[in-house]
């Protein structure tokens, strides 16, 4: 019920990008962002089938992946639990560095840029530095 | 079924009609727990196919096993028009004896929000195919084989009629076997795929393994060396063809993109016909 | 599975119900009037015997027999109806509305077997129609033999009456009802399978009765005024009184034009006949003695009963080959 919570998968059929795959990079996400964390329990493939209708066996494949990747564990019939966090301290809701980044958002906001300059600049920074 | 892991298996499978063979030399498995697309253009043979599956043809060569109990939903959803929906559940259980599940089948009709008092031919196209799928999965069946289950339904009705029979195989396992003629309808529900054209199996496998083993190359069939064209549109060394990679592409990363299912099964079923559009 | 049929069925089989009903309570109703009128002209005494003197004479009971008759026949064609509307309404719809609806391909896909299926359906049509024909053809008995030589007690070998006797009348439905449901599993639709049962129906009863049913025995061919023809009322004629040469065989036209120019005096005397025997040439009728009516009831009943057994298999047949 906890994982159902907190990771709402969301499915674009159109992406282009693999289902299980959409999944895979969900789970991921709600781990950087702690929405999740070790010895949570991720939604059954049931519970993620009613809510998204799709393919069970998609959802088992992502988890299976998710498995090879060394994040979560099953354990037979209680259902998949989280192994590790992918969260680092600066992402976490309540970190400076998240502080830091509102701050400079809401100083980009006050000078008159968009969105679409934002995350140009936030990318052109990004790109020289990672 | 020898092998545990196989919900159906067809062998050398054939149907002579008086025009000639509706389906030929089909050979094919599926594994249990597996939703597979059944595809093709009208004609091809799925209705056949599915039928004979179900144990309503009688091939005239070859054979099809499954694996358990097989439940079917015909084409149009056949339904017995003046009954109302409690009617239905009763034929389900008085035809079906102790392999009906009747708690089940009340839980699926109220999910599905149909009253129980209602006429079945008051019932809207997308309430008729969830009471039909309905009347399927309360026989509990190991397999479902779905005769065009989307076809004629809004996207609202579509998407809860898929819910449905994923919850299904989330909670049974059930083996389902989809027809459609609309690949996308099946984008992301199916994890198998089988195309048939004019009665021959083109293709049958893995979606993920099939979109892996094919890949569309902006260059033309010259430069594809070994590789297995499927469909070339445009000429010897320009265009976009649609190639089964067997080993390592000699050709510029840029140049080369994953397929769609859809358009996988189109490229196949256009090569088949000889047309390059 | 017995519901299942009887749910699917249960307005042809009610409609058929009502009519039953109906013709009974028709029945009923000429039954009493005319025993009234019986009572009201004093003619008790014609109904064991009418072709005593005091019969002869009487013309109250003579204009009471003439409107009998209407009622008779008003009663002969609602019991034929009844035997073909069986067909055309139970019979034809019963599989001919699933092929067309498709709805087989539902009932076929559970578990319940297809015999079973097939055999539990055509039992849930047959046997209240059967119940039907019975109930009809036995009120029907009833009425006749309580109005003796009024309603023509004793014809029962004559066509008109003939074929709705209760064994007849269960034949008969038994056939429409069996060629109902072949038409259906053959035609797929339910308009057409009815149109084809009531022509294929009508038909055969008549082809039968008309051409078949007077050679189930050779008749007897005997001289008109031999006295165990005359006393014989159960008989059924089927030519009286035509010439034939002395061995009973047919004579043809110009012979006996001949022959009629050639002996005088009126049909039947006893001059003409001696004319006739000079000519090697006798009067003569052809006749089905009454005490047949039983072997001929049994002869046309285990036709038609075998004529539906043919079509049942044919339906099974056909129900097999759309499975192949």
């Amino acid at each position: 019920m906890e994982g159902l919570r907190l990771i709402d998968f969301r499915i674009d059929r159109r992406s282009g990008v693999a289902t299980y795959l959409q999944l895979v990079n969900q789970v991921k996400q709600a781990l950087r962002l702690g929405l999740v964390g070790p010895g949570d329990r991720l939604p059954t493939a049931k519970d993620v089938v009613a809510r998204t209708g799709i393919n069970p066996n998609t959802v088992l494949k992502a988890y299976r992946e998710l498995e090879r990747e060394g994040l979560v564990e099953p354990r037979p019939g209680l259902g998949t639990f989280v192994r590790r966090s992918l969260a680092t301290p600066g992402v976490a809701e309540d970190s400076p560095l998240r502080g830091d980044l509102l701050e400079w958002m809401d100083r980009a906001r006050q000078l008159g840029m968009g969105r679409e300059d934002v995350e140009a600049l936030f990318r052109a920074v990004l790109d020289q530095r990672f | 079924m020898s092998d545990p892991g196989v919900a159906v298996r067809a062998e050398g499978l054939g149907l002579r009609r008086r025009r000639g063979w509706a389906l030929r030399d089909c050979s094919f498995e599926l594994p249990a727990g597996s939703v597979t697309a059944l595809v093709g253009a009208n004609g091809a043979g799925k209705s056949t196919l599915l039928k004979i599956a179900a144990g309503l043809l009688r091939p005239s060569e070859g054979a099809v096993a499954t694996r358990g109990s097989v439940g079917f939903v015909a084409q149009d959803k056949p339904l017995y028009r003046g009954f109302t929906v409690a009617e239905m559940l009763r034929f389900g259980r008085v035809t079906n004896a102790e392999d009906w599940d009747d708690t089940y089948a009340r839980q699926l009709v109220g999910e599905a929000a149909l009253p129980l008092s209602a006429k079945v031919n008051r019932l809207s196209g997308g309430e008729r195919a969830r009471l039909a799928l309905v009347l399927a999965l309360a026989r509990r069946p190991d397999v479902l084989l779905l005769d065009e289950p989307l076809s004629e339904m809004d996207p609202v009705a579509r998407e809860d009629v898929l819910r449905t029979l994923m919850v299904a195989v989330a909670e049974t396992g059930v083996t389902v076997v989809l027809s459609t003629h609309v690949v996308s309808d099946l984008d992301g529900v199916c994890d198998h795929l089988l195309l048939l054209d004019r009665g021959v199996v083109q293709l049958a496998g893995e979606v993920e393994e099939l979109l892996d083993n094919h890949r569309v190359v902006l260059a033309g069939r010259g430069d594809l060396g070994d590789h297995q064209v499927i469909l070339g549109r445009g000429g010897e060394h320009r265009g976009t063809t649609l190639v089964r990679v067997t080993g390592e592409l000699d050709v510029p990363e840029e140049l080369v993109s994953a397929p769609g299912l859809e358009e996988l099964v189109i490229a196949y079923l256009r090569a088949n016909r000889g047309v390059a559009a | 599975m017995i519901w299942l049929a009887w749910r699917q069925h249960r307005a042809a089989l009610c409609a058929l119900g009502v009519y039953v009903l109906a013709v009974v309570a028709l029945m009923v109703y000429y039954r009493s009037t005319m025993l009234a009128e019986v009572d009201a002209r004093h003619v008790w005494n014609c109904l064991p015997d009418e072709r005593t003197q005091a019969c002869l004479r009487n013309r109250s009971y003579w204009q009471l027999w003439a409107i009998s008759v209407p009622a008779a026949r008003n009663v002969f064609w609602a019991l034929a109806g009844y035997m073909v509307l069986a067909g055309v309404f139970a019979g034809a719809p019963a599989f001919g509305r699933e092929l067309e609806q498709g709805t087989h391909l539902l009932a076929l896909s559970q578990s319940v077997r297809p015999r079973r299926w097939f055999f539990v359906k055509l039992g849930m049509v047959a046997v209240p129609a059967l119940l039907g024909a019975v109930v009809l053809g036995l009120v029907r008995a009833w009425w006749v033999s309580s109005l003796g030589d009024l309603m023509g007690a004793r014809e029962r070998f004559q066509p008109g009456q003939f074929e709705v006797q209760p064994l007849t009348m269960v034949g008969y439905t038994v056939f429409a009802l069996a060629l109902g449901v072949a038409c259906g599993l053959l035609v797929r639709r339910v308009v057409p399978a009815m149109a084809l049962t009531l022509v294929g129906a009508v038909g055969v009863m008549y082809v039968v009765g008309r051409f078949l049913r007077p050679h189930y025995r050779p008749p007897v061919v005997g001289q008109f005024d031999r006295a165990e023809f005359q006393t014989d009322r159960a008989r059924w004629s089927l030519r009286q009184d035509v010439i034939v040469d002395l061995a009973g065989g047919d004579v043809d036209g110009a012979r006996r034009d001949a022959v009629l120019r050639a002996c005088d005096g009126p049909w039947g005397s006893r001059a003409f006949e001696g004319c006739l025997v000079d000519h090697g040439l006798r009067l003569a009728s052809f006749v089905h003695p009454g005490h047949r009516f039983w072997l001929f009831q049994g002869i046309e009943f285990g036709l038609f009963a075998l004529l539906a057994g043919v079509l049942v298999a044919v339906a099974v047949w056909l129900l097999r080959r759309r499975m192949s």
